[in-house]
Order: C-alpha cells, then structure tokens, then sequence
C-alpha cells in the first residue's frame, strides 16, 4: 500500500480549529460554510473554477450558466443592486459554487427553471452587500444513481449526470461519485465566448470580464480566488494487463462466412431471390407450431398443416421451415411469412410481433426458412397464424408441407437446466462447429435426418463425444446426463464465431495452466 | 504454477474522470474507526486528481485541508469509475444486409450514456444488482462492444424481450454486448445472465487496478523534532521562557522553565510548560543580536 505522513498545518486552521472536527460549519473567507456536507452537490468552492473554467467539456452548460445569471441582471428590478449581486458573487468561490450547484440540479438535471432566488439567497441583506454570510445546509449523503436516465435533451442527447440525493445502504454496495464529461461533440449554442471568464485564472482584461454585468473595473487585489487549503500527495497507479485473464475479445464482424454461421443465436438467410410469380393468395388450412417440441426439430410436425390454434407456450425464437407442394410434386415456391404472418395473443386480440425478413427466395429447395420472433413471457399463449394474404406463393401451390417449427436460443428461461443449444445447418459447403469445452461436457445428439441435402449433425460430429478439459475427463463415467436430452445440447461454454464474446478457449498454449 | 504469465503491469493512463476516489477516518490503529469508505468529492477534476506530465502512471491527488484536519490515519481508495444503470432490455442487435448475412448478437441495452464515443466502453466491466438492490457478490461481465442502436421497427414494444434492436450511429439506446454470455449446462446453479430489463446494473472502467493509500496526519516529523533538538533557541533567564525556532527564525514552540518547591517535603522541581500564550517578544534574531 502507497503510504504518505503528513504534517498536518496549523495554518491551515483558519477559525477555530479546536471545534473542526465537530461543527459542519467553518468560518471560511468570510462566510460560514458547510465543509462537511458538500459532497452530493457537482461542485465545491474548490473546483468550481476548474469547472467553470474547463471550456472544452462545459462549453455548452458555461454557456447557459451565464445566460441565466445575465437574464437575472436584466430582469431585476433594481439592476445595480443585482450586479454588486453578481460581483460578489463572481468573486466568491464559495457563492458561485452554491449558485451552480442549484442551478445544474435544477435546469440541467431536471429541465426546470432555475429561480432567480437563489441568487439572492446567497445574500443576507439587500442592503448590506459587503457583510453577508451564507450557510449551506445538505445532508451528507451517498450516490445512488437509481435515476440516472435521461432528464434533459439540451444537451444536444448527452445526459448530464445525476446528482445524487437519497440515501443508500452502504451494504447494497453503491458508493458512487458523480463524473461528469460533457462531450466534446456537443453543440455550442449561440455564445461561443463567454463575456465572463470564469476559470481559476479569473479575469484579467476587461473584454474577459464584460460589460453585460457591469464588471467593468476588476480590482484584481481585492479579489478571493479560493482554489483550497490542501495537501498534495502523488498516486501510482498501474494496470495490470492480465486482470482480464482467459478472457479475449474477438472484433465483430459483419459478415463472416456461411460455415461460421454454424452456431446458436442466429442463423443465416443467404438464400438469393429468384422471384417468384405472385398470383395467388395463400388459403391453405393451418400448421401446428408447439414450440415446446424443440426436442423434434427435424421431424415434421404435421403435415399439410398450417398454423394450428396450439398454443406457443414457450418463450423462444422460432425458425419456420416449409416445403412449398404442388399437388403430386415438389416445386419451387415462395412464402413470406414475416410480412404478413401475425402473431395474436389468445387473451389480447392483437398482433403481439412477426419479425424476421421475408422469405421470397424460391431456389430449387425445398426448405425455405424464415424466422418469427415469438419471445415473450411464456405464461401466455400465442397462437400463429398466416394471414390470409401470402403473395409469392406461386401458381399451382396449394399447400404447404413439412413446416419445421425450431426453438433456437432461448434467452429468458430462468432455469439453466432448460438452456439447450441449437444449431442449424445450413447448406453451402463443409461446416465446422467449434466447441470449447469450458466445463466438462457432452454433446448428445438428435439423429436428425438428412433432409433434402441439408448437412446433419452425423457429418460434423460423431453422435456422442465429450469434450472438456483432461481432468475432468478423466471422470466423464460419472457425468450424469440430464435425462430430458433433446436434440443436442452441448453443456459448454459455446465459442460462436460472431457474437463477440469471450473465448474462454482451452487450448494448446494453456495446456499446462490446467495441469 | 507460474505466476503472471500474460505479461507485465502496465502505467495507467487515466484521467480525473475515470476516478473514484473515497475516504475513511481511523484517529489510532487501536481503534476501528470509521468502517464506512466516504466520496472524497463530489466531482473530481484535474483540480483534484491530477496526472503528471513525462510518464503515464503517476498522479498528484489534492487532499483538501477540510477533510485533512485531524490527527490520525486516513485511508484513502481510488478505484475505476463507477455508475449504476439500468438496462432497458436484453436482446438482439440485428445487423441488417440485403443478400448479405444476416447477424444478430445478444446482449443489454442502456440508455445512451454519455461518454467519448459509443464505442467507449468496451472492457469496461458490468456487475449487478439483485431484486433487493443488493450488489451480487462476486459476479461480473466484461462489455465486449457498445454501439447505439434503435429498435427495430418490426419489433413489437408491448411484449418483454420481443425487441429487437440494429445499429444506428443516431441512436438513444446503447447495446452492450457481454462475455461471458453462455452458460454452463452442467450446473443448475449457473444462470446465464446477461440481466433483465429494469434490472440495476454498475458499469465500471477496467483502466486501472484499484489502491489503497495510507495517508497519516502527524503533528510532528522529524524534521519538526529536529528544531527541538537543533534548532536555535532562547532561554530568557528573567521571565523562564524558553523559546524554539525553526530553521527560519520562526517561534516553534515556547515554554515555561521555572523551579517549584515541593510544598510537602523538602526539594524542588523543575517544570517545562508548553505556553499556550506565545510571548512574541522572545524573537531569536532580537535577543541573539541584544
């Protein structure tokens, strides 16, 4: 631990230090403030200048800042008192600071209006503008960012930090500070100088100091730039380049190769358009679709069936696959489904969602594929149905057969035990599946029948084999095998090429790490 | 087994926003103190944490005099940024390209935040808060990309994770993908949580390793000790005060010498008395010079 001894200064006890431990306020450059409870306000009379000063982040808050001390000036009632106001106030740390702090938590937080009052209420008596004395009173609380959303859009979208005010336990862990960084991009409205330099630097010309506030002749000598009493201390600090060990970040990419695509999550819809004759709509009877029985991808549901009234019972991602049959022999066909399939919530008579791109490829396959988003709480049930207009159905056809229901991932199952892995194959060329064993694992796998040349699993893997670190392995006779397996479910960690996420690959290199 | 095998420690290249910094009191090592850590500021700037120019990793921190003002033991704790959000939904970004492939990737959606870029904040770290707004202990997920992002407009906002969302350099939303995003089916104990909608999250910046910093307020160092045994000094043999000077001609410290007689017994005793009153008169340069 970095370790410093400090002398503590005498000088620095201004007042009367014997009562600084106990008493929140301090007689201060004139003014009894509060040093105690200064912490869930942006500013301090320390760094209100650095704040103020700091143009490139705050240009645009700078800007307004003074914008809403001018527009006191101008509608005050007695205008020479409100500028001794502004002076005093301009050359006082501890005023600018109290007056910025009401205003960023009034107008730049919450988009309201910042009284002119507050201006006032740093001043004990209109009539005394030499011998005021303010006192701030706040509760020394701690960071809750709870509502840290977006309050104001002046700010060109930014959000400007939330300044915290309701006290949290300490044991729920949050004990934040507020940042704040502006963004450089941010727009500059009108004034792009302020006629008042408020930086620790303060004003050194008169044009720094303006003529809009009647600061004319700065007597630099009587001014108080309070910048704090402090100690200096250096810090070390350093990163630790391993601190995110195991863990190595793959670059997204937009496009990968077909074979890549061989993963749970997504699935790939390359298939070109090559048009099809809209003539007639779609009348066909309804297909079954139960997404509880993802254990039956690769099979038929049921034939010549078309959007039954079964219920979805399960929050899922559902690919459709359909043969499109003319009576007696396979064709070429179309379906668009996303268009125009819906989706209606037995209790709630409306389209819920259909998403998905429209499938209107009509190549000489026999599977086309389109998928519907039916994620939702499964407590309720869905029904899907085809809308009664499915243009790119060619001529001639006049059922649609073998549509393949499929759950791909499942994202809001909250049992882990139900979280299975599919993966489709897609044809187009030799596949590799890249399965990292994080854990030990093992892939059982549905013999899922060779359709129509689509690849199977029997060509990629061999129907069982475990895969994980040697160790465990070592043990696999023990594993215990959940006794619902489905199609295939690999309990590992999952290497999908474009999802980005950490490979927590167990490799050559960390052979020996493991052992 | 070797130890940091990945490399070196690297400086730190941060800058006051990427700080926290925080505080507790402890006035002995006898006595536990204050067990709550304290914001030292209510917002750090360069005014208060400061890097120095020449090299990355070192850094001046402004201790204020205000908090400073106590014998004792100050502990202070710097550590990454931290801020608490919460994520708005937990779906798919869809990257969208005719005849192309079409990519969706799983992952949170924040509000746009309000950093350098939206590309900010990858690596930073993401924890969570449970039902109870209690930080799950223990558990974290690195954001391996951030990109703003709409919805979707064939989403359908009335269903809970039925949103999904693609790539929009105007957008308000921010996805976040994370690692790890899978889980292991072998246990049930594991979830694979990414989070949920209205859950809290803290995002953190990785940019650092957190330290602690001792910083003890003494009264005395030995350089101020040195006066005492070094320093010049003036013993004023009519009114017994004894004066100390420090290396400048400045009073240090000032007593009083004087002899008493045990009131009970025989003997005397002689006494040295700090003066609480400083005798301004006892001015090195003065008396040394008559």
């Amino acid at each position: 631990m970095q370790r410093h001894e400090l002398l503590i200064q005498n000088r620095f006890f201004t007042g009367t230090p014997e009562n600084l431990g106990v008493s929140r306020l301090i007689y201060k450059n004139g003014y009894l403030v509060n040093m105690e409870g200064e912490r869930d306000k942006i500013v301090t009379s320390d760094n209100v200048r650095a704040f103020l000063g700091d143009k490139t982040k705050n240009q645009d808050i700078i800007t307004d800042f003074f914008n809403y001390i001018e527009n006191y000036r101008v509608n005050s009632s007695n205008i020479p008192l409100a500028e001794a106001k502004i002076r005093s106030l301009y050359y006082n740390n501890e005023k600018l600071s109290n007056v910025f702090n009401e205003y960023y938590n009034t107008s730049v937080i919450s988009g309201n209006t910042t009284l002119y009052s507050f201006i006032d209420q740093e001043f004990y008596s209109d009539s005394d503008t030499n011998s005021y004395y303010t006192t701030v009173v706040s509760q020394d609380n701690y960071y809750n960012y709870q509502d840290f959303m977006p309050r104001n859009q002046n700010y060109n979208g930014n959000t400007p930090w939330k300044i915290p005010t309701s006290l949290v336990e300490l044991n729920s862990g949050i004990n934040i500070i507020p940042g704040f960084a502006m963004s450089s991009g941010v727009n500059v409205p009108n004034a792009t100088t302020e006629p008042i330099d408020f930086s620790e630097n303060g004003p050194t010309t008169n044009a720094d100091m303006g003529t809009v506030i009647g600061i004319t002749n700065p007597n630099l000598s009587q001014q108080v730039f309070y910048s704090g009493e402090s100690y200096f201390i250096d810090v070390y600090l350093e990163r630790t380049s391993n601190n995110t060990k195991r863990l190595t970040f793959e670059p997204c990419k937009n496009n990968q190769a077909k074979e890549s695509l061989l993963t749970s999550g997504y699935y790939s819809d390359y298939y070109n358009n090559y048009g099809g004759s809209p003539s007639i709509a779609f009348t066909a009877g309804t297909i079954t679709i139960n997404p509880n029985s993802y254990s039956q991808y690769g099979n038929l549901i049921e034939s010549q069936v078309i959007l039954s009234n079964k219920p979805l019972t399960y929050s899922a991602y559902a690919i459709i696959a359909a043969n499109l049959i003319k009576e007696g022999f396979i064709i070429t066909g179309s379906l668009a489904l996303s268009k125009f399939g819906k989706v209606y919530r037995d209790d709630i008579p409306h389209d819920i969602d259909v998403y998905g791109t429209t499938i209107d490829h009509s190549i000489n396959e026999e599977l086309i594929y389109t998928d519907i988003n039916l994620t939702g709480s499964f407590e309720y049930n869905y029904n899907l149905a085809l809308g009664q207009n499915i243009p790119l159905v060619p001529a001639g056809v006049n059922k649609i057969l073998d549509l393949y229901p499929a759950i791909n991932t499942i994202l809001k199952v909250t049992e882990s035990k139900n979280q299975y892995t599919y993966t489709y194959l897609l044809r187009g060329g030799p596949v590799s599946i890249d399965f990292i064993a994080f854990k030990p694992a093992y892939i059982n796998m549905y013999n899922v029948p060779s359709i129509n040349g689509l690849a199977t699993w029997e060509h990629v893997l061999e129907s069982k084999r475990a895969i994980g670190r040697p160790k465990d392995l070592m043990d696999i006779d023990n594993f215990t095998l959940f006794g619902e397996i489905k199609s295939i479910y690999v309990n590992t960690f999952q290497k999908t090429l474009t999802q980005c996420f950490v490979d927590l690959a167990y490799d050559s290199k960390e052979d020996g790490f493991w052992k | 087994m070797a130890v940091a095998i990945y490399g070196s420690k690297k400086l730190a290249d941060v800058t006051s926003e990427d700080v926290d910094i925080f505080y507790a009191y402890s006035q002995t090592r006898e006595a536990l103190g204050d067990i709550q850590l304290k914001p030292l500021y209510g917002n750090i700037t360069d005014n208060e944490f400061r890097k120095m120019f020449g090299a990355d990793g070192a850094y001046k921190m402004r201790l204020p005099s205000s908090i400073f003002n106590k014998i004792g033991f100050y502990t202070l704790l710097v550590k990454p940024k931290s801020f608490e959000v919460e994520i708005q939904d937990c779906s798919y970004v869809v990257t969208s390209n005719q005849n192309e492939i079409e990519i969706s990737k799983k992952g949170i959606v924040i509000p746009k935040l309000q950093f350098q870029g939206p590309a900010s904040i990858a690596g930073y770290q993401v924890e969570y808060f449970d039902v109870n707004d209690v930080k799950i202990k223990n558990f974290h997920r690195i954001v391996t990309s951030s990109d703003l992002v709409k919805v979707n407009p064939s989403s359908s906002l009335n269903v809970a994770g039925s949103t999904t969302y693609y790539l929009d350099p105007a957008g308000t939303s921010m996805f976040l993908t994370l690692t790890p995003d899978e889980v292991s089916l072998i246990s049930e104990l594991q979830v694979p949580n990414l989070g949920e909608a209205g859950q809290k999250i803290l995002i953190s910046n990785t940019f650092f390793d957190p330290v602690m910093i001792e910083v003890e307020m003494v009264d005395q160092t030995i350089k101020t000790l040195s006066y005492g045994l070094y320093g010049n000094s003036t013993r004023d043999l009519e009114t017994g005060i004894y004066s100390i000077t420090d290396g400048e001609g400045n009073l240090y410290k000032q007593y009083n010498l004087y002899t008493r007689k045990k009131r009970f017994s025989n003997g005397k005793v002689d006494i040295k008395e700090e003066r609480t009153q400083i005798n301004y008169d006892q001015n090195f340069l003065d008396l040394s010079q008559a």
